[in-house]
C-alpha cells in the first residue's frame, strides 16, 4: 500500500521503519530537513521538506494516490488538521496521533466528525498497559487478544520453580486449569515451543489463558509474593503519569507522584485531584526513601528522560521488592536495557508501532488476506495473528493432532461464538471461529498457510 | 570499510557487463564476423569472475555513504577495463591504453575518440562503442539497483554516488522501482528515437547505435564523418531528442503519472532550454553570411548547440571553423551542461542557477548588510548544507581543471587545444577545439595525457568527489 507519515520524529520514525519492513511503499513529511535527510539515508522511503497540512506539500508526497495518511507530529491539531486536508484532497483512510488528555473525551465525536479511520494516543496506551500490568504484577508484559476476553501474561521462570528442567508436555498433564505456553525467550531468542521442549529457570515464558487460570498457573510457578498492588510510586507528573494515575485511582490504587517541577505539579493536581502529588527531585535518593519506596507496591518511572527512568528504576530495584515499571521514550539500544534489572520496560514507540501496524494489516485484508487482527508480543518478535473461519476451510472438523502443522506454529486459542477454548491435540475448529495462532514465521494470509503441504 | 559488500556487488556489476557484451557478439554473428567471438569469450571469462565475487552474500548490510563512492568508483573503473579488452582482442584497437580510453569514453557518455578512422571498425566493436554510452548513461549500478533484491535503504548511497545533479532524490518511495523507473523512461525514450530514425529510412544498424549513442548523450557516431553525412530529417531528430536527453528524468516521471503542471514548472528545465534558446540565436546572427541559407544555418547551429550543451559530441559541421564569439559560447555551453537527474554531463543547469542566485544574494548581502535572504530553487529553500557543498563542487573541479592541464601541456600543444581537450572530456562532450576539434581525435596525446583525460572523464561522470575518495588514503582508515 502507499502510505504517508507526517511527522517524522521518534514515533514517526519507528513508525515508518515499520511500515517499510511490511513492504509498504511509504512517503515522509516533515518541515526538518535535516529530519528528512536522516530519515530517507536510513530507511527506504522518500522524504518531502513541508508543512504535512499544506495541500501543496501533500499532493507532492502522492497523496491523490495513497491508500493511508498517518499524522504524527507533536502537535494534536496540526494532525487533525493535516487528516482534514488529506480527506479532502485524496481518497485516503487517515489516522491522527491526538494525545492531549483534554480532547480523551471528545475523540469519538472528533473521529465521526473528521471521519479520521483512528486516532493514536500512545501515552494513554502505555498507561493503560502499565495499569493492567498492576492488576497481576509477576508478570513481564500483558496482551489482550479476542477483544480483552483472552490474555497473554509474559512472566520469568524463578529460581527454584517446579518448571525447571520439565518438558511442557509434562507440566500441563499435571495442570488442571486450561493454560497453554506459547512463546519460550531464551537468551534473547524466541522459539515457539513443541510439547517436548525443556523449560529452564531463567526463561521468560509467554501464556495464553482466561485471567483466572493464568494467575493461578503462575502463582503455582512459585514467582515470588508479588501480591495485589495497593500502592504505587510513579515518577515524573507528565501526560502519561497523568493517564496512569487516572486508571490506578480508577482501581483504587493510592498513588503518589514525583515532580521536581512545581507548576507541572500544580497542573497535575488539579487535573488528578486524588493523587498525592510531591514537588520534589526524586533523583535524591533520600527522597524516594522518605516517601515509603520500601514499602510500596509499583514503581513506575515515566519521566521524559530515558537515563534518569533506567537509574532510578535500578535504585528501586535494588531498595525494594515492588514492581518496577520503566518508561523508555526513544532509545533505540533494547539489548542493552533489557540486559539491566529494570523490571517491566513500556516503549513508546513499540506502542504505537503496534497499533498503526496492526491497522494496516487490517486494511490490507480487506484487500485479499484472511487475517482479522495482528498483535506483536515478545518485544516484537512474535506475531499473534487472528483468523476467521470461513465455509469449507480444509481444517475444519480435524482434531488438532492429526493436522500436519507447520513448526514454529502454535495455535493458542479458539473462539467459538463467545466461548474460550484454550485447545489441545483433540480439540477441533469449526466453521465460524475465530481462532488465534502465534508464530515467529512471516507471511501469513490464510489460516491454511499454517499446513506443511 | 564493509568490503565484503563492495566485492559482492563489484560482482554482480561484472556479471551484468558480461550479459551486456551478448549483444555485440549477436551483431557480429549476424554480420558473419569472426571477431565476435572475442566478445563471447571475455564475457564468460568475465561472468564467472562475477560470479566468484558475488558467490558469497556478505553477512553484513551496513553499507554508508564511505562504500557507496568507493563501489561506485571502482566499477566505473573495472569495467572501462574490462570493456576494453575484446578491442584489444579483436584488433580493432590494438594499444591497450588506446582501448581503455575509448571504452571509457564511451562508457562516461564523453565521445571523445583515438579512432582516426572509425569505419575501418568491426560491427560488433562498433555496436560495443555505442552500447558503451547507452550503459553509462544512466548508470549500471542503477541498473543493477533495479534488479537485485539487495535490499535495504542504504543503496540509496549507491544511487546518489553515480546519478548525476546536486541532490539526488527519488521518483517513489522505494530505491529499487525508482531505479526501475528510470530505467523504463530511459528504455522507452530510446526505443522511440530509434522508430523515430529507422522512419527516416536509415538501416537498421545505424539506427540502433545512434539511438544508443544519443539516449546516452555520448556521441559516439559509426561513420568519420559524424553526422554530416545524414539526411536533414535524421539530424533534425537527433537535434530534438538530445534537448530531450539532457532534461531532468523527474520531468518524464511526471509527465507519465500526468503530474502535467507540475512537470511544466521545473525551473532547472525552464533555464536550460533559456540557455538553448538564447545561445543558439546568437550563434545563428554571428554566423549568418557562412551557411547557403537561414534554415540551413538554423538546423546546423542548434544541432550543434545542443550537441554540445547536452555533452552529447555529434557534429554535423565543423564548428571549429565558426567566428571567435561562437567558439566563445559553444566552450562557455561545454561547462554549462544539461539538466542535473539526465544523462548529461558538465556542471549542471541546476548548479550554474545556485551559484547565479548565491551571487545575487551576496550582492544584496553587501548593500544591506544584515538583510536575510534565502535562496530558492524550485520554489525551495536551498539548504545552506547543500549551497556548499555546491561551492566546493565548483572549487574542486577548478584545480582538477588545472592540474590537469599543466600535465597535458607537457605535450605541448597550443592553448586552445590543452584547455578544450580537457573540458571536452571532464565535461563528457567528446570533441574540442583545433586539434581535438569535430573533425579530428585525441590519438595525438601522449600515454601520460592520455591516462589524465581517462581520469578527467570518470571525475565528470561521477561528479568528482566519487573518484576523489576512492583515492583518500583516509577512506581506508579505520
Amino acid at each position: 500500500m502507499k502510505i504517508i507519515v507526517v511527522g517524522c520524529g521518534k514515533v514517526g520514525y519507528a513508525v515508518a521503519k515499520a511500515l517499510v519492513a511490511e513492504q509498504h511503499d511509504v512517503v515522509v513529511i516533515d518541515d526538518n530537513a535535516v529530519r528528512i535527510e536522516n530519515i530517507t539515508n536510513n530507511v527506504d522511503v522518500m522524504g518531502v521538506v513541508g508543512n504535512g497540512a499544506s495541500f501543496k506539500v501533500q499532493l507532492e508526497a502522492g497523496i491523490k494516490e495513497a491508500d493511508l495518511l498517518i499524522a504524527l507530529t507533536a502537535s494534536d491539531e496540526l494532525n487533525l488538521f493535516c487528516c482534514m486536508i488529506a480527506r479532502k484532497t485524496g481518497h485516503c483512510q487517515t489516522i491522527a496521533r491526538v494525545t492531549n488528555p483534554i480532547y480523551t473525551e471528545e475523540i469519538p465525536y472528533i473521529k465521526r466528525e473528521l471521519r479520521l479511520a483512528m486516532t493514536l494516543n500512545p501515552e494513554s496506551a502505555t498507561a493503560g498497559d502499565i495499569t493492567r500490568l498492576c492488576k497481576m504484577p509477576s508478570a513481564i508484559e500483558i496482551d489482550t487478544f479476542v477483544k480483552g476476553h483472552v490474555e497473554i501474561l509474559k512472566v520469568e521462570v524463578p529460581e527454584g520453580s517446579f518448571l525447571h528442567h520439565k518438558m511442557i508436555s509434562e507440566v500441563m498433564r499435571g495442570f488442571s486449569e486450561k493454560v497453554l505456553i506459547c512463546a519460550v525467550e531464551r537468551n534473547g531468542e524466541v522459539i515457539i515451543p513443541p510439547g517436548d521442549f525443556m523449560l529452564m529457570t531463567g526463561d521468560k515464558i509467554a501464556i495464553v489463558g482466561n485471567q483466572k487460570s493464568s494467575a493461578a498457573f503462575v502463582k503455582k510457578m512459585g514467582v515470588p509474593g508479588l501480591g495485589k498492588v495497593r500502592s504505587a510510586i510513579l515518577i515524573g507528573a507528565g501526560r502519561i503519569t497523568e493517564y496512569v494515575a487516572k486508571g490506578m485511582l480508577r482501581q483504587g490504587i493510592h498513588v503518589k507522584v514525583f515532580d521536581a517541577d512545581k507548576s507541572r505539579c500544580e497542573h497535575f493536581s488539579v487535573e488528578v485531584p486524588d493523587a498525592v502529588v510531591i514537588n520534589a527531585d526524586a533523583s535524591k535518593p533520600e527522597v524516594l526513601m522518605e516517601e515509603g519506596l520500601e514499602r510500596v507496591d509499583a514503581f513506575a518511572t515515566l519521566t521524559r528522560s530515558d537515563e534518569l527512568n533506567i537509574l532510578l528504576s535500578l535504585y528501586a530495584k535494588q531498595n525494594s521488592n515492588c514492581k518496577v515499571v520503566t518508561l523508555i521514550n526513544h532509545s533505540n539500544y533494547t539489548e542493552v536495557t533489557q540486559a539491566l534489572n529494570i523490571g517491566s520496560i513500556m516503549s513508546l514507540q513499540n506502542i504505537s508501532t503496534e497499533y498503526i501496524v496492526q491497522y494496516v494489516r487490517a486494511m490490507r485484508n480487506s484487500q485479499g488476506s484472511n487475517v482479522e487482527t495482528l498483535y506483536r508480543i515478545m518485544d516484537n518478535k512474535v506475531d499473534a495473528l487472528e483468523f476467521v473461519i470461513g465455509e469449507n476451510c480444509p481444517i475444519c472438523n480435524v482434531p488438532l493432532q492429526e493436522l500436519n502443522i507447520k513448526s514454529d506454529i502454535l495455535i493458542s486459542c479458539i473462539n467459538h461464538f463467545g466461548k474460550i477454548e484454550i485447545p489441545n491435540g483433540q480439540s477441533v475448529i469449526s466453521e465460524g471461529d475465530t481462532v488465534v495462532v502465534v508464530t515467529t514465521r512471516e507471511g501469513f494470509n490464510d489460516i491454511t498457510d499454517i499446513i506443511d503441504k | 570499510m564493509n568490503i565484503p559488500v563492495v566485492v559482492y556487488i563489484l560482482g554482480r556489476v561484472l556479471q551484468v557487463e558480461a550479459a551486456f557484451m551478448a549483444l555485440p557478439f549477436f551483431v557480429g554473428l549476424i554480420y558473419k564476423e569472426q571477431e565476435a567471438f572475442a566478445f563471447l569469450i571475455i564475457g564468460a571469462v568475465e561472468f564467472l569472475v562475477g560470479w566468484v565475487f558475488s558467490r558469497k552474500k556478505p553477512e553484513s548490510h551496513s553499507f554508508y555513504a564511505k562504500e557507496g563512492f568507493v563501489t561506485v568508483s571502482l566499477c566505473w573503473i573495472l569495467m572501462g577495463i574490462v570493456g576494453a579488452l575484446p578491442f584489444v582482442l579483436t584488433g580493432d584497437i590494438a594499444n591497450p591504453l588506446d582501448a581503455i580510453f575509448e571504452m571509457v569514453s564511451g562508457f562516461t557518455t564523453t565521445g571523445a575518440s583515438i579512432l582516426t578512422d572509425v569505419e575501418s571498425l568491426h560491427h560488433c566493436s562498433l555496436m560495443w562503442r555505442s552500447f558503451g554510452n547507452w550503459i553509462g548513461g544512466m548508470g549500471v549500478l542503477v541498473f543493477v539497483l533495479s534488479i537485485l533484491p539487495l535490499a535495504g535503504a542504504q543503496n540509496i548511497y549507491l544511487m546518489r554516488a553515480e546519478s548525476t545533479g546536486p541532490s539526488v532524490g527519488k521518483l517513489v518511495p522505494k530505491v529499487r522501482s525508482t531505479a526501475a523507473n528510470l530505467y523504463k523512461i530511459y528504455c522507452g525514450m530510446t526505443l522511440v528515437e530509434f522508430l523515430f530514425l529507422l522512419a527516416g529510412g536509415l538501416d537498421l544498424f545505424s539506427a540502433v547505435t545512434l539511438s544508443f549513442a544519443n539516449a546516452g548523450t555520448g556521441g559516439f557516431a559509426i561513420l568519420n564523418s559524424s553526422c554530416a553525412g545524414y539526411s536533414s530529417y535524421v539530424q533534425i531528430v537527433l537535434t530534438v531528442f538530445m534537448v530531450l536527453f539532457g532534461v531532468n528524468f523527474t520531468v518524464y516521471y511526471l509527465l507519465l503519472t500526468k503530474r502535467v503542471k507540475q512537470a511544466a514548472s521545473c525551473e532547472e528545465m525552464h533555464w536550460y532550454l533559456g540557455i538553448f534558446f538564447v545561445a543558439s540565436a546568437l550563434i545563428v546572427i554571428n554566423t549568418l553570411g557562412s551557411f547557403d541559407s537561414v534554415l540551413e544555418g538554423v538546423k546546423h547551429v542548434a544541432f550543434t548547440v545542443a550537441s554540445i550543451m547536452t555533452t552529447t559530441g555529434f557534429c554535423t559541421v565543423d564548428f571549429d571553423t565558426w567566428p571567435e564569439f561562437s567558439k566563445v559560447i559553444l566552450v562557455g555551453l561545454m561547462f554549462i551542461g544539461g539538466c542535473a537527474g539526465s544523462t548529461a554531463g558538465g556542471l549542471k543547469v541546476s548548479r550554474i542557477v545556485i551559484y547565479l542566485k548565491s551571487v545575487k544574494k551576496m550582492f544584496a548581502q553587501y548593500l544591506h548588510p544584515r538583510s536575510i535572504k534565502v535562496v530558492k530553487f524550485e520554489g525551495k529553500q536551498v539548504e545552506h548544507d547543500v549551497i556548499r557543498s555546491v561551492n566546493m563542487f565548483l572549487i574542486t573541479f577548478i584545480f582538477i581543471y588545472v592540474g590537469s592541464m599543466l600535465l597535458v601541456s607537457l605535450d605541448n600543444h597550443n592553448f586552445e587545444t590543452t584547455f578544450t581537450a580537457v573540458a571536452a572530456t571532464i565535461n563528457n562532450i567528446g570533441p574540442g577545439m583545433d586539434v581535438v576539434g569535430p573533425t579530428q581525435n585525441f590519438s595525438g596525446f601522449s600515454p601520460l595525457s592520455k591516462v589524465v583525460l581517462i581520469f578527467d572523464m570518470l571525475v565528470g561522470r561521477l561528479e568528482v568527489f566519487p573518484i576523489l575518495l576512492l583515492f583518500a588514503p583516509s577512506t581506508y582508515k579505520k
